[in-house]
């Protein structure tokens, strides 16, 4: 099993944090402007968002595991 | 000269400093085209977003977002990522054939005809390519310096690109990509905030927006097939985009090439929400905008104060000739590797074959000029090219991974009935549909028809691309 700073180095970090910031900002802006299908764009960013995370650290696990 | 000229001419200096730097360390072939395979995931990483994210993001991207409001670029964003997360699970695979181009891979799985039918395509895809980032580079120009992009803005913008791609090959590409991302990065996320308090606020920039044009919040404003075109371009280019896989190819090792592939995921988000949010706040302050392909230059220019104006415009730069260089870099490639070495001279030394990629990104250049002059703008050149590879190539290319029983006959088949049915659909635009739901429809329905009834793949043809995944070292 990897450290932890292993599986989530600074550069993983750091581009997370990117992907996070456009999906916040679009949020806010759709909220704000009453979108009808806004829920839906937001769960879909936050979706990915969080399924890349996931597969991420999956694929790191088993990769120290071969 | 003002301070946008300086900030730009000294930032395409450094850019030309670092691809003459690079030429030093080019020896082989492999060198050149795929950086010895040694790079890093977080370099690889921000290489494909800045050699992804060129004219078509920064100019075409906006003006939809400015003429129809958010759907069309959500459509994007939607094609994109989905795109993204079969790459994730292509790019290992991908990186296991050791295969260096789409022509290759498509050439190993259904034959000759198929690599020279897709060749044709990728071919077809980035050289519009450069002529449209040559085209959006004499906007820039025009936008910043005030140069006018015919024919002064172009001849320029050829130039520039042409001299530091020649100069270094890959290495300077990734390299220097890697400082256009995070460049471009910069920019992008200072640019929402800055124009975000000039106009007073997110409410006040809704309510400013709607009073313009209620429909630019309206999901189904802009029409579902047009959505649905989109949507199709973005997420096939996504699967079968060259450059990423070469990326990919450049990784050291296949865990490096999922991990970068992953982190590649986040990218599309960060672009395709904030640069039309960008372009909806133009269409407030400046709502008579002579092109809406100037959009995000002109927020750029006249919105934002110079300290974050001049990094943005540098970033526009950066990321329309870092696409530029990579379709040049990829169109020398094939030339050089699927004709020259296959066809003509399979002895070729590696002295050679460096010689003739840069003679043929000479070549390239010269035609993305002419392609620049002959093209109405950035929109209408990525619909093109977009096209191309979502309809064309991205069928066969998919199933050459993802479908065993996808047999030679079959791969041909899709390849050959996708560029008929698409020069049809854009001479002839039947229903009115995007040429892309058409060209990709028929290609899957051609290569699954004719798969079911001809003779399978030989074990040989098939032994690269279907091995399980835990064979898969690190």
């Amino acid at each position: 099993m990897s450290s932890k700073g292993e599986l989530f180095p600074l550069w993983l970090i750091g581009y997370m944090a990117i992907g996070l910031f456009g999906a916040t900002m679009l949020t806010i802006f759709l909220f704000t402007a009453g979108v009808p299908a806004a829920f839906l764009a937001v769960l879909y960013m936050y979706g990915i968002l969080a399924v890349g995370t996931w597969q991420y650290l999956k694929q790191s696990r088993e990769g120290d595991q071969q | 000269m003002d301070v946008y000229s300086i900030g730009i001419a000294i930032y395409l200096l450094v850019l030309l400093a670092i691809g003459f730097v690079c030429t030093r360390y080019i020896k082989t072939f492999e060198d050149f085209a795929l950086m010895g395979r040694s790079v890093k995931p977080w370099l690889i990483v921000a290489t494909i977003s800045a050699s992804w994210y060129g004219a078509g993001t920064v100019s075409g991207l906006p003006s939809l977002a400015f003429r129809t409001g958010l759907t069309t670029p959500f459509m994007w964003l939607m094609g994109a990522s989905l795109g993204y997360f079969i790459v994730i699970t292509l790019a290992p695979r991908v990186n296991r054939t050791r295969l260096t181009t789409v022509p290759d891979i498509l050439g190993a799985r259904y034959g000759p005809a198929a690599r020279y039918l897709g060749l044709v395509g990728v071919l077809g895809t980035w050289s519009t390519y450069i002529g449209y980032q040559i085209i959006a580079i004499g906007w820039i120009l025009d936008v910043a310096l005030g140069i006018p992009p015919v024919p002064w803005g172009f001849v320029l913008g050829f130039g520039i690109v042409l001299i530091y791609t020649v100069a270094g090959g890959l290495y300077a590409v990734v390299w220097t990509d890697f400082i256009q991302a995070m460049v471009m990065i910069v920019g992008i996320t200072l640019m929402v905030p800055v124009a975000l308090a000039k106009i007073g606020g997110v409410t006040a920039a809704t309510s400013a927006i709607t009073a313009i044009e209620p429909n630019l919040f309206n999901p189904f404003g802009v029409g579902l097939l047009t959505a649905i075109g989109y949507f199709l371009m973005l997420f096939g280019l996504a699967v079968c985009d060259p450059t990423t896989h070469q990326r990919f190819l450049a990784c050291e090792s296949q865990r490096s090439a999922r991990k970068a592939a992953y982190a590649a995921l986040f990218m599309p988000i960060f672009f395709y929400t904030l640069i039309p949010i960008a372009a909806l706040f133009a269409r407030v302050v400046f709502p008579d905008i002579p092109n809406p392909e100037y959009t995000l230059l002109w927020l750029a220019r006249y919105l934002l104060p110079a300290i974050v104006g001049v990094p943005l415009m540098a970033a526009v730069v950066a990321t329309v000739m870092s696409t530029a260089d990579s379709a040049l870099n990829i169109c020398a490639t094939l030339i050089v590797h699927d004709v020259y070495k296959r066809l003509i001279n399979p002895q070729a030394s590696e002295r050679t074959l460096v010689l003739l990629s840069r003679v043929f990104v000479v070549f390239w250049a010269v035609y993305g000029l002419v392609l620049a002059f002959a093209l109405p703008g950035v929109l209408a050149g990525l619909r093109i090219a977009y096209s191309i590879m979502a309809g064309v190539v991205s069928p066969a290319f998919l199933a050459a991974f993802l479908w065993r029983k996808a047999t030679p006959a079959g791969g041909v088949a899709s390849l050959a009935v996708g560029l008929v049915t698409l020069i049809y659909c854009r001479s002839q635009q039947p229903f009115g549909l995007d040429p892309v739901i058409p060209t990709m429809l028929l290609g899957w329905i051609t290569l699954i028809v004719v798969s079911l009834f001809t003779t399978p793949a030989t074990d040989e043809q098939l032994k690269l691309f279907t091995a399980p995944r835990r064979t898969i070292s690190a």
